[in-house]
């Protein structure tokens, strides 16, 4: 289990210091699904580097199952908005980096590693280059990659923003089901209402200047088990949609400036 | 039926392709004959004076005695190999200071200015001072080439390091990469190809490098050659030595070229 215990992060400039996040604090069940969504500006991609130990926080704790970690934890996967798969090497060189880093390659993990990738239907790709396949495929490979080391939790920030749509719902179905598959925790980062929707058990709403938790909201019952795909075909998905949307859209009108 | 005309019309492409090539490789020679020739004969009718400009029919006897009696290889081998040593020191040092700079960016802003001026200066000014610091003598030479390309080759790979996309580093970082991991996986690689680049421009640089050098205090190589040559006025001495360094230099910028088409072929197999 996560919980961040009142995080805040303060950005110094020459010309002034920026409160990004104040008073985050929020707990994430085993397995469960939850995603930050907001109107630009609101720090949810902040909080996801601070949980990833890619920033540090200015203030409070972030604490998985029980103990305090600060910077990296090996509990940890991220996924960024693109694949950036290094060009230079093979897409099996490029899932091997994540072991390698971690210190876990070995025989057994690289198998396991290329098992998954062949489960994710790239298994005649592992030679290839990223130039060679498209952004489904090198979405995909990013995925495996990030899976590679076995972490518990896994940090999306927006990875289905830059594909075409279709691309994008398949990707989405296909992600839910493997970290389902592998009883995975994760935070998905999205600015797409519907997406959070289809994917999550739980949605938190940041509001702006400073970011903060605006509302949480439990997906229902009656689609949240399903596939992306699926939930977003289901009677009850439009009301609870419209119901987060209005709640977003006060979220923006409080604050004009921000566009 | 189509299929026979497209490639029908295939053929036709690829023969003209080899026609156009083979066009502009028998106007290449016919130029170089041309120069030549008409060298030799402007040499011979007196039009030029043949004690500055002497002929090539001269230079190639001078080339065949010096050939014979092992000279000509002894000076041209000092000079090939002060260039390289030049060269691949200013290349290998100018990376790793590079390095350097990346990896402590308070180093880096408390060189910068000094780096702005060395990289300004014109260093063959520093030649007097360089042959009393290493002797007059082949360390010398080294150092001259060595000087040349190695602040322009900092300062290039330097910004190529910093240039790498962040994010390559946030994929690393996020497996809890060292900094010595970020570079060796994400910084180098990603600056290879300027690396070349600025070995390319280092190739030329050494040349300057080791025959200013040698100018200045050598009693061995193409350089000595040219000096040596005018000193005397034995202009056939320091045409012969031009052309040798020409075909020189050619050939190892040739080779950086090879050796980068290489690489990127490995890197980009299609």
């Amino acid at each position: 289990m996560l919980s961040l215990q009142e995080i805040e992060k303060i950005y110094f400039t020459e010309e002034n210091a920026v409160e990004a996040v104040t008073d985050i604090s929020l707990s994430v069940e085993d397995g469960e699904f939850v995603s930050f969504i907001g109107p630009s500006g609101c720090g949810k991609t902040t909080v996801l580097s601070i949980i990833a130990g890619l920033i540090p926080p200015t203030s409070g704790r972030i604490l998985m199952n029980g103990t305090e970690i600060s910077g990296f934890s090996k509990e940890t996967g991220y996924m960024l908005q693109e694949d950036y798969l290094f060009p230079w090497l093979t897409i099996r060189k490029n899932i091997e980096l994540g072991l390698i880093i971690t210190g876990m390659h070995n025989e057994d993990t690289v198998e396991k590693t290329m098992s998954l990738l062949a489960q994710l239907g790239l298994g005649d790709k592992a030679d290839a280059f990223p130039s060679e396949l498209s952004g489904g495929m090198r979405q995909r490979a990013a995925l495996v990659r990030m899976l590679a080391p076995e972490p518990s939790l896994l940090l999306l920030d927006e990875p289905f923003s830059a594909l075409d749509y279709q691309t994008k719902l398949k990707l989405e179905d296909l992600v839910s089901h493997t970290l389902n598959s592998q009883q995975k925790t994760a935070i998905l980062v999205t600015h797409d209402l519907s997406e959070a929707i289809a994917m999550s058990d739980r949605i938190f709403l940041f509001s702006t200047n400073p970011g903060s938790i605006y509302n949480v909201y439990q997906v229902p019952e009656t689609f949240r088990r399903m596939l992306p795909l699926e939930a977003r075909n289901h009677p009850e998905f439009h009301p609870f949609f419209q119901r987060i949307w209005k709640e977003l859209e006060n979220v923006e009108n409080q604050h004009p400036n921000t566009p | 039926m189509l299929k026979t005309s497209i490639q029908t019309r295939h053929n036709d492409f690829l023969q003209n392709r080899k026609t156009e090539k083979r066009r502009i490789l028998s106007t290449q020679l016919l130029l170089l004959g041309l120069f030549f020739l008409s060298w030799e004969i402007l040499s011979r009718m007196e039009w030029i004076d043949p004690l500055i400009f002497s002929m090539p029919s001269r230079i190639a006897e001078l080339f065949m005695e010096k050939s014979l009696d092992g000279s000509l290889l002894l000076h041209t081998s000092v000079t090939l190999s002060e260039t390289i040593i030049g060269f691949l020191l200013g290349t290998a040092g100018g990376t790793f200071i590079a390095l350097v700079l990346w990896w402590s960016t308070f180093l880096s802003r408390v060189l910068d200015p000094y780096l702005v001026v060395l990289n300004a200066m014109p260093k063959v000014a520093l030649g007097p001072i360089i042959i009393v610091a290493f002797g007059p003598g082949i360390p010398s030479v080294i150092a001259m080439a060595c000087l040349l390309s190695i602040v322009i080759t900092t300062l290039v790979v330097y910004h190529a390091f910093q240039q790498v996309d962040e994010n390559y580093k946030k994929v690393l970082l996020t497996f809890g990469a060292t900094k010595k991991q970020l570079f060796q996986y994400a910084v180098l690689p990603a600056c290879y190809p300027t690396i070349i680049s600025t070995m390319k421009v280092n190739v030329g640089l050494a040349w300057v490098g080791v025959i200013v050098g040698e100018f200045l205090v050598a009693k061995q190589g193409l350089g000595y050659l040219i000096i040596y040559g005018f000193q005397v006025f034995q202009f056939r001495q320091v045409m012969l030595s031009l052309i040798v360094i020409a075909v020189l230099a050619a050939f190892m910028y040739k080779s950086i070229e090879a050796l980068e088409s290489f690489l990127i072929r490995r890197s980009r197999k299609k």
